[in-house]
C-alpha cells in the first residue's frame, strides 16, 4: 500500500518510517535526512571501521556514503528496506576504496599508530586482538567477509544480502559456508598450533627436568 | 551416503534459514567427529560474530554528524538522479553517431561490401557452321571434341534454358540428314535408295 504524500517540515520526524523519511528528504526536507542519519550512521560505522581497519578511513567513508545517498535519494525504492539500500551504497564505496589501495588490513600496522596514551586507542587496540570479525577480515575474501557481516551483525535475509551484494541467493549461502569453513579452518588451525606449541613446552620442561 | 562436505553445506544452509537439521545430517553428525566438530564450532562462529560486532566501536558523535550534514547541505537531492539521466542520454547520443559515422565510411570506403556480385557473362562460344559438302558431320564432330559446351535456348516463357548436348547434337544430326538427302536429290545419279539419318551416325 503506497503511503501518503509527505508532510514537509512535519513535526516530529523521529516518528516516521524510514522509507516516508526518505521521501521528505527527496522533497528537499533536510531535518528527515538528519534522522536518518540518526539511525543508520551507528551500524554503518560499525560496518566500515570493520572493514577498513582504521577510524579515519571509516569516518571518510561514512560521509561519503551519506552523501552519496542523499545525491541518489530520488531513486530510493521505498519497496526495499533503508538499511539495504544504505549498506549497498558503502560497499561499494568501501570495496573502490580498498582497491584504490587506500585501505589499511587490520593485520598490517596504521600509518599513524593509535595512541596508547589516549584510553580508547589503548582500549581499540586491546580489543582488536580478540575481536573475531578482525580475524575474518584478515582471512576472508572481501565478499564473503561482507556477507558475514550483513548475516551475524545486521541480522539481514538472505535474501537482502543478495540484494547488497547483487548476487543470487544461492550464491550468497555458498559465500556464507566458505566463510564459515574459513573462519573454521582459521580457529582449529591455531587451536592445533597452541596445542602443538603447548606439547612442546611441556616436553622441553619434563626434559630439563 | 552424502560426503561430510555436502553435510557442511547443509549445516550451513541451515544456520541460515534458522531451520533444525534433517535427519540423516543428524545421522551423520552423530556418527562422524569432524562434522560434529564443525557444527558445533559454527554455532560457536555465530554467536561470537553476532557479540563482537558492537564491541569496540566508537559511537557516532555529533560532530561527525555536522559534519555528514554538512557534507549533504552542499548538494541538492536527488540531483544524481537527473545527472545520470543526462549522462545516459549523451553516452546513448554519442553511441547513436559514431555508429552513423562508421556505417557512412564503411559504404564510402567499400561499396563492393553493399553490393551484389554481378553473374559472369556467358562464354561466346563460336559454333562451326555445317558445311554444304560435309552435311552436320563436322559440327558433329566439333561437338563431340567440346564435351563441355552446353548451348541454350529460349523456352516459350521466354527464359534461357540450358539444354543437354545430346539433344542438340541429335537435332543438328537430324538437320544434316535432311541437308544430304537435298543434295542426293539434286544429283543427275541417283543412288539405289537414299541414306537414312541412322545410317549417317
Amino acid at each position: 500500500m503506497p503511503e501518503p504524500a509527505p508532510e514537509i517540515g512535519g513535526s516530529d520526524v523521529s516518528i516516521h518510517s524510514d522509507g516516508r523519511l526518505a521521501m521528505q528528504a527527496a522533497a528537499g526536507h533536510a531535518p528527515a535526512f538528519g534522522e536518518l542519519v540518526n539511525r543508520h550512521s551507528g551500524g554503518l560505522l560499525r560496518f566500515l571501521l570493520r572493514y577498513c581497519g582504521n577510524l579515519h578511513d571509516a569516518e571518510d567513508l561514512l560521509q561519503d556514503t551519506f552523501v552519496r545517498a542523499y545525491e541518489h535519494i530520488g531513486s530510493y525504492d521505498a519497496n526495499y528496506k533503508f538499511t539495504t539500500w544504505m549498506f549497498t551504497i558503502a560497499w561499494r564505496l568501501a570495496c573502490s576504496h580498498h582497491r584504490k589501495g587506500r585501505t589499511v588490513r587490520i593485520n598490517e600496522e596504521p600509518a599513524q599508530p593509535l595512541d596508547r596514551s589516549c584510553p580508547l586507542g589503548h582500549a581499540m587496540k586491546a580489543e582488536q586482538k580478540d575481536n573475531l570479525w578482525n580475524t575474518a577480515r584478515q582471512v576472508l575474501p572481501e565478499n564473503q567477509f561482507m556477507a558475514l557481516w550483513l548475516k551475524y551483525a545486521e541480522d539481514i535475509s538472505v535474501q537482502e544480502i543478495a540484494r547488497i551484494l547483487d548476487r543470487r541467493p544461492g550464491n550468497v549461502k555458498v559465500l556464507l559456508f566458505r566463510a564459515r569453513e574459513g573462519l573454521y579452518d582459521k580457529l582449529k588451525g591455531d587451536e592445533d598450533g597452541k596445542l602443538s606449541a603447548g606439547r612442546r613446552h611441556a616436553g622441553a620442561v619434563a626434559g630439563g627436568a | 551416503m552424502m560426503s561430510c562436505d555436502t553435510i557442511r553445506q547443509q549445516i550451513s544452509g541451515c544456520l541460515d534459514s534458522g531451520r533444525p537439521l534433517p535427519d540423516r545430517v543428524r545421522d551423520h553428525i552423530d556418527s562422524c567427529r569432524p562434522c560434529r566438530e564443525f557444527h558445533e564450532a559454527c554455532r560457536g562462529i555465530g554467536e561470537r560474530l553476532a557479540a563482537d560486532a558492537a564491541s569496540g566501536c566508537p559511537a557516532v558523535g555529533p560532530l561527525l554528524r555536522d559534519a555528514v550534514m554538512a557534507r549533504c547541505s552542499q548538494v541538492r537531492p536527488g540531483a544524481a538522479t537527473a545527472r545520470n539521466w543526462r549522462r545516459i542520454f549523451i553516452r546513448f547520443s554519442a553511441a547513436a553517431l559514431a555508429t552513423a559515422a562508421l556505417i557512412t565510411l564503411a559504404i564510402l570506403i567499400r561499396p563492393a561490401m553493399f553490393k551484389q556480385p554481378l553473374p559472369s557473362p556467358a562464354p561466346v562460344v563460336i559454333v562451326p557452321q555445317p558445311h554444304p559438302d560435309q552435311g552436320g558431320t563436322r559440327l558433329v564432330a566439333w561437338l563431340v571434341s567440346n564435351p563441355d559446351i552446353v548451348p541454350q535456348s529460349l523456352n516459350k516463357a521466354g527464359q534461357a534454358v540450358r539444354e543437354p548436348v545430346k539433344q542438340q547434337t541429335d537435332l543438328l544430326m537430324k538437320k544434316g540428314a535432311d541437308f544430304a538427302s537435298t543434295l542426293l536429290a539434286a544429283m543427275p545419279i541417283k543412288p539405289a535408295s537414299p541414306p537414312k539419318p541412322q545410317d549417317l551416325r
